[in-house]
């Protein structure tokens, strides 16, 4: 025991004790912050006047357009959208959309033909243009079943372009309104205008329970917050715990066989003491790791008034998840490595591998909108994506049925013994093959054989 | 306790069914410098880390320090081994803290610092592996393997990328070692050091043993089959001399090469008779001769043997096995006074 804790604490030490762990240990986030905050300062500084000329051959619509851009109803509805979109992907979360300021040049249309389309089109080309929007004669006429009715939208931008989007969305509400208007007295029309953003306030909470002394009490209130930033920042805290950790034990197992080191080791501890000790230092490294994350996140949680993202229900089953995580990856992270001879050739085999690890960040989505679906809970019994999804699920705030993260647990154990036993003799086979990469024969016969060496 | 440090006995070692080391028996007395010598590939770092239990044998017995065990590392032994094994980002003290705390050795500050003393670098130890030069790193290497006091100490060229002096500084170390009781098994492909160091010297080749005593015994078998000599007058050694079959000048002397069946004595006679002779020397075959020898010789009747083989192949059209043994070179193994004579 006391040689496997000499390897875990030079293993730990070798992890933690540098100044590159230390670098990437700050500069990971701020990369990820710079992600988060970057496309809005970016949006900030691109927020410019955005003249469009309009054609408008109904010509009822071009004031009513106007007025919708300048005094938003459907174009705020589209920035609270955005707003939300932001969030789910876990970028901009709590930052306003800004709305760009539109102004439209009224073109007259009883004249309009290709030659002033031509026109226009050069002033978008000059740059004096951000585009034109020929509106069509039947646009308020038209009945349900026509499929005809396209405003022609000119510019140079992408389909994707947020401007062109804000303009679609207020002259679809200005259709809207002008249609309805025909129809509905005044009170009705403002009805089913806030009808429209009901599904905004609603208040979602956790099915009702009664409680020790028999009150009925209602579930905990849900929010974007903890349904969906919770469990992102905890994937991808583990992923990053992973990724610090695992990777490093590549790079050390391919030093210890490049440089002989392991050939010294093997003559002063067995494969299985130095294998169990990398593996204790690295769980030990990913430790810190985790605990220097959490604390800043309660520490910023705490300066911004946000809920802490962990609550103690929750850590023991994240400790267990990551740890568990840790110890698979690494396992076989330090199989590949005792594999090769160069870390080129470690990275081919590295491929796959990363494909995994990354597979549940994949499914993020997917995950978040039914923890409990059967995609879901099926990734949750594999092996390699069970840390990271039952941590997405077990967070979400949706109630996951015990079994199922016992089924998970056994899962993962299970995975994480047979990865550690496959990777413990891959080692010590691998260690003394110098000169080349295992073949598939050596890697099979080092499996095989249980007895060749310590 | 058993008088011998190592003892392998009829060990036995392949890979995917390609023998490294084949009936290899080898003895180290207690407190003995043994040379290990051998051409690259001949099975000298397969036998090293069967000692050092990091491989088992296929079949024979393997008895380090009294012990059979095997399975588990022992504390008791030091390995220097041939390419560098350190942490290149490691200080020398962390490094040298760590491989002796490895082998359970705890209170070791105060021997780094009369080791690092003792090679003039006592100012290393807190500099980086990286920003030592070859014959730095190879004394560091060598403190580590000695740290921990071993009472077996195996060391694979240790004296690799030293200067002179540093090589005189490690072989008083490697003396001083020995006198404290310490077994060493030295392998090396410097004849030299072997001569001058070993007590006992241990050839392998193909796996095999094929020489195996003192230096001095060693060079008992192999008799002098080359004599130099100075005559009083200048070229007046006769031009025919019965039973040398060359001759070459080196200054002032003449080498002469004798054959096999010819006594030195007899070409002595011969030549006292025909010229007045001033110095008469037999030359012992060096070991770094015999080597050489050993090996060509080894490999000659290999591959004449593998021609014959083939011959046979085409003829009979019968496989052989890849690897039979030369008759005369398992004649050569088995007794080595049969050993071509030079």
């Amino acid at each position: 025991m006391g040689k496997i804790l000499t390897i875990a604490r030079r293993e730990y030490a070798a992890l933690v004790a540098t100044r590159a762990f230390l670098v990437g240990l700050c500069v990971t986030p701020l990369l990820l912050l710079g992600g988060l905050l970057g496309p809005g300062l970016t949006n900030a500084r691109t927020q410019e006047l955005c003249r469009v000329a309009v054609v408008d051959h109904t010509g009822k619509l071009t004031q009513s357009l106007r007025d919708e851009l300048r005094h938003p109803g459907a174009v705020q509805d589209l920035a609270n959208g955005l707003s939300q979109l932001h969030q789910l992907s876990g970028r901009d979360a709590g930052r306003e959309e800004p709305i760009p300021e539109f102004e439209l040049e009224e073109i007259p249309a009883a004249t309009f033909s290709d030659l002033q389309r031509l026109q226009l089109s050069d002033r978008i080309r000059s740059g004096e243009l951000y585009g034109f929007l020929e509106i069509p004669a039947d646009l308020l006429t038209a009945g349900a079943d026509t499929d005809t009715i396209h405003p022609l939208w000119v510019s140079e931008v992408t389909v994707l372009a947020k401007n062109r989007r804000y303009l679609s969305a207020a002259l679809t509400e200005v259709v809207r309104i002008v249609r309805l208007s025909a129809h509905l007295d005044a009170e009705e029309l403002r009805f089913v205008q806030q009808y429209s953003d009901l599904h905004d306030s609603f208040e979602i909470r956790s099915p009702y329970y009664r409680d020790a002394e028999g009150q009925i009490v209602a579930g905990s209130r849900k929010s974007t917050f903890s349904s969906v930033v919770v469990p992102l920042v905890l994937l991808l805290m583990m992923f990053l715990v992973i990724m610090m950790s695992a990777q490093p034990m590549l790079e050390s197992v391919l030093e210890e066989k490049t440089l002989r080191i392991s050939e010294v080791l093997l003559g002063s501890a067995s494969a299985r003491q130095l294998m169990i000790g990398k593996l204790l230092g690295n769980v030990a490294g990913s430790l810190t790791i985790f605990a220097v994350y959490v604390v800043g996140c309660l520490m910023l949680g705490a300066m911004a008034g946000v809920p802490a993202i962990l609550s103690p229900a929750v850590l023991p089953w994240y400790l267990l998840f990551q740890i568990l995580a840790v110890l698979l990856f690494s396992a076989l992270f330090m199989s590949i490595a005792a594999a090769v001879s160069q870390m080129r050739e470690a990275q081919c085999l590295l491929m796959p591998v990363w494909g995994v690890i990354m597979l549940p960040m994949f499914l993020i989505l997917s995950i978040l909108e039914d923890p409990n679906s059967t995609l879901a809970t099926a990734i949750s019994f594999f092996p390699p994506s069970a840390p990271m999804v039952m941590t997405m699920r077990l967070t979400s705030g949706t109630p996951i049925p015990p079994i199922q993260i016992a089924g998970s647990l056994v899962m993962l154990l299970l995975g994480t013994a047979c990865s550690i036993i496959a990777a413990a003799r891959i080692y010590r086979g691998g260690l003394l093959l110098q000169g080349r990469a295992a073949r598939g024969t050596d890697v099979l016969n080092w499996l095989w054989n249980t007895d060749d060496t310590q | 306790m058993t008088q011998f440090a190592i003892e392998l006995e009829q060990v036995e070692r392949s890979f995917a069914g390609r023998p490294a080391v084949r009936q290899l028996d080898l003895c180290l007395p207690r407190g003995e410098i043994c040379g290990f010598i051998g051409p690259n590939g001949s099975g000298k770092t397969t036998t090293i880390r069967m000692i050092l239990r990091i491989l088992r044998p296929d079949s024979g017995r393997v008895c380090v320090l009294g012990s059979e065990q095997g399975g588990c590392a022992d504390d008791r032994l030091g390995y220097l081994p041939e390419e560098r094994g350190l942490y290149r980002r490691m200080k020398v003290g962390q490094l040298l803290r760590y491989y002796a705390h490895l082998k359970s050795y705890r209170n070791c500050d105060r021997d780094i610092r009369e080791w690092l003393a003792r090679f003039d670098a006592g100012d290393w130890i807190n500099r980086r592996l990286d920003t030592l030069s070859k014959g730095m790193c190879q004394k560091v290497q060598f403190i580590a393997a000695v740290i921990a006091r071993p009472q077996l100490l195996i060391l694979d060229e240790p004296f690799s990328g030293l200067d002179p002096v540093s090589s005189e500084q490690l072989s008083e170390a490697i003396l001083e070692m020995q006198s404290r009781g310490t077994s060493i098994l030295l392998s090396t492909h410097d004849m030299d050091v072997a001569e001058r160091m070993c007590e006992r010297v241990v050839m392998i080749f193909h796996g095999r043993k094929v020489l195996d005593g003192t230096p001095h015994s060693i060079r008992a078998q192999y008799p002098a089959r080359e004599i130099l000599v100075r005559t009083a007058v200048q070229d007046s050694l006769p031009q025919q001399i019965p039973g040398v079959i060359e001759r070459r000048s080196v200054g002032d002397f003449e080498q002469l090469s004798l054959d096999n069946d010819v006594a030195p004595a007899r070409v002595l006679q011969h030549i006292a008779q025909a010229a007045e002779l001033e110095h008469f020397e037999l030359i012992r075959p060096a070991l770094q001769r015999i080597f050489l020898r050993i090996v060509e010789s080894s490999r000659e009747s290999q591959s004449a043997e593998s021609g014959s083989q083939d011959r046979k192949m085409l003829l009979v059209r019968s496989p052989q096995p890849a690897h039979a043994e030369s008759p005369k070179f398992a004649a050569a193994t088995s007794h080595p006074e049969s050993l071509p004579r030079f």
